[in-house]
């Protein structure tokens, strides 16, 4: 159960993370280096891509994709079980649902949104390396040098530690919404849409709090 | 009869909100009987299967199961008699996403000590019982309504259950497959030597499958006997309710049925 999981929440995410990551970063690099370029200081796109993404993007964005894409399987699935019975099935059985049902999805979503945001962060990079080498005449090699420089260990950290929180959080709005299902299909489908909603608003809502909080203390 | 019951519900009230489904019902469930409960659709029948299972908690009254009260029982414990009770739903309830095999394995992988090859064993045994060997790969989408009830009767089966729970066993079904449904339950039962509570407001197959019958109506045991006392009842709802006349006191819908109470 936490194999299947596991392999649906991660690896069936990463071309859909990859990409919306490598456009995002694409992007950024782009309009930032427009501006910057006016100053004669577009050498520093690769330091503000590494910080955006590793402590702020990379977390949030791969965030909104799962919330997206797998808050609304689970909440669509525990909810399609929950109203044909399935769940109360698994009950009657002696076997606790939460432990069965909640706590695979949970451990697959919270242990993998980390490993799906740092992928998010190196297709950003990728992204925004290749337009600013195209559009700045930054070269490759000096803009991940940039890169690594100007990274800190505790950015690393606190963009980790962002991501498996917002997976836990996600993974339990969607798991409550989906048990907490009644009214048939229209309300599996009632659901679905509260849970993405509910999610995302939640992780947007809690990265605001958290960079206060981490801006408060750090200084 | 002055044996201990397998199961007791004892002056058991249940509201939902201001509605009560069950008010006061006394029922003894003794080891080996097949008990068929009769009533109207939406009268509380399947509710009184869920009290069993300490699913739904009674407002008042007392659940016993042997000498276990069902409601005080921690979640653990709980989970321990649960596993010693089958219940076979009226739309089966099988697990979509999983082969026959893996609902079948389910319960044992989950609860049990068995290895793959006891657990593939006792699989292949209770789908045998059941008429249905070979299906181990189908998915529960694959097979029809009367296939997929016999899967969870074995199902059911796999941790050999003490008591055996049927919410609407021939419900949906050609009378056929009804058939087949009804005589599976009784050779099972007398095979294992089972006890089983079967809901149900079709007549036929409530006679058929019955060693004592009950009747609930408007959340009361109105009777309660063998089907010969059933066939013989003057109690004119239990005497509409056998015959299926449209003429007598049962009212058609729950609002007649709580303005009359």
């Amino acid at each position: 159960m936490l194999f299947a999981q596991t392999d649906r929440t991660g690896v069936g995410s990463v071309p859909l993370v990859l990409m919306v990551s490598f456009f995002l970063g694409l992007t950024m690099a782009l309009l930032t280096g427009y501006q910057l370029e006016k100053f004669g200081t577009e050498r520093l796109v690769p330091t503000l891509i590494a910080i955006a993404f590793t402590r702020e993007l990379g977390p949030l964005l791969t965030g909104i994709v799962l919330a997206a894409r797998i808050g609304a399987a689970y909440t669509a699935e525990l909810g399609t079980m929950q109203v044909s019975e399935e769940v109360e099935a698994i009950e009657a059985m002696g076997i606790g649902p939460l432990r069965f049902l909640v706590a695979p999805r949970l451990v697959a979503i919270a242990s993998l949104m980390p490993c799906l945001s740092v992928l998010s962060c190196v297709a950003a990079f990728v992204g925004s390396a290749l337009i600013s080498w195209a559009t700045l005449n930054l070269v490759p090699a000096f803009y991940f040098d940039a890169i690594m420089t100007s990274l800190i260990i505790s950015d690393i950290v606190i963009g980790l530690f962002k991501a498996m929180f917002f997976g836990l959080l996600i993974g339990l709005i969607a798991c409550y919404q989906g048990l907490t299902v009644t009214g048939g299909a229209e309300g599996v489908g009632r659901a679905t849409t509260d849970s993405v909603v509910v999610s995302i608003t939640t992780v947007i809502g809690f990265d605001t709090l958290f960079n206060i909080m981490v801006t408060k203390i750090t200084g | 009869m002055s044996e201990t019951p397998l199961v007791h519900l004892d002056n058991i009230m249940l509201r939902f909100g201001e509605k009560t489904v069950l008010d006061g019902i006394n029922l003894k469930v003794f080891g080996k009987d097949r008990l068929v409960i009769l009533g109207q659709s939406g009268g509380g029948k399947s509710t009184m299967l869920r009290l069993i299972l300490g699913i739904l908690k009674p407002t008042s009254g007392v659940v016993r199961y042997r000498h276990l009260q069902v409601q005080r029982l921690s979640r653990s414990k709980l989970n321990l008699l649960r596993s010693r009770i089958g219940m076979v739903y009226q739309y089966s309830a099988l697990i979509s996403s999983m082969t026959v095999r893996e609902n079948l394995a389910l319960p044992v992988e989950e609860l049990g000590r068995s290895s793959k090859k006891e657990i593939d064993r006792l699989v292949k045994q209770n789908l045998a019982i059941v008429g249905m060997s070979g299906t181990e790969g189908n998915m529960p989408a694959e097979l029809s309504g009367g296939m997929r009830k016999r899967v969870s009767l074995a199902r059911a089966l796999m941790m050999e259950p003490e008591l055996i729970l049927f919410d609407e066993p021939s419900a949906g079904l050609d009378p056929v497959i009804s058939s087949v449904i009804d005589e599976l339950i009784i050779s099972l039962t007398e095979k294992t030597n089972t006890t089983s509570v079967i809901v149900t407001h079709e007549m036929e197959s409530a006679f058929r499958i019955a060693t004592r019958m009950a009747m609930l109506y408007q959340g009361k045991i109105i009777e309660d006997g063998t089907p010969d006392r059933f066939r013989a009842s003057d109690n004119p709802v239990v005497h509409q309710f056998v015959t299926g006349t449209t003429e007598g006191p049962i009212m058609e819908t729950p609002a007649h049925a709580d303005s009359a109470k």
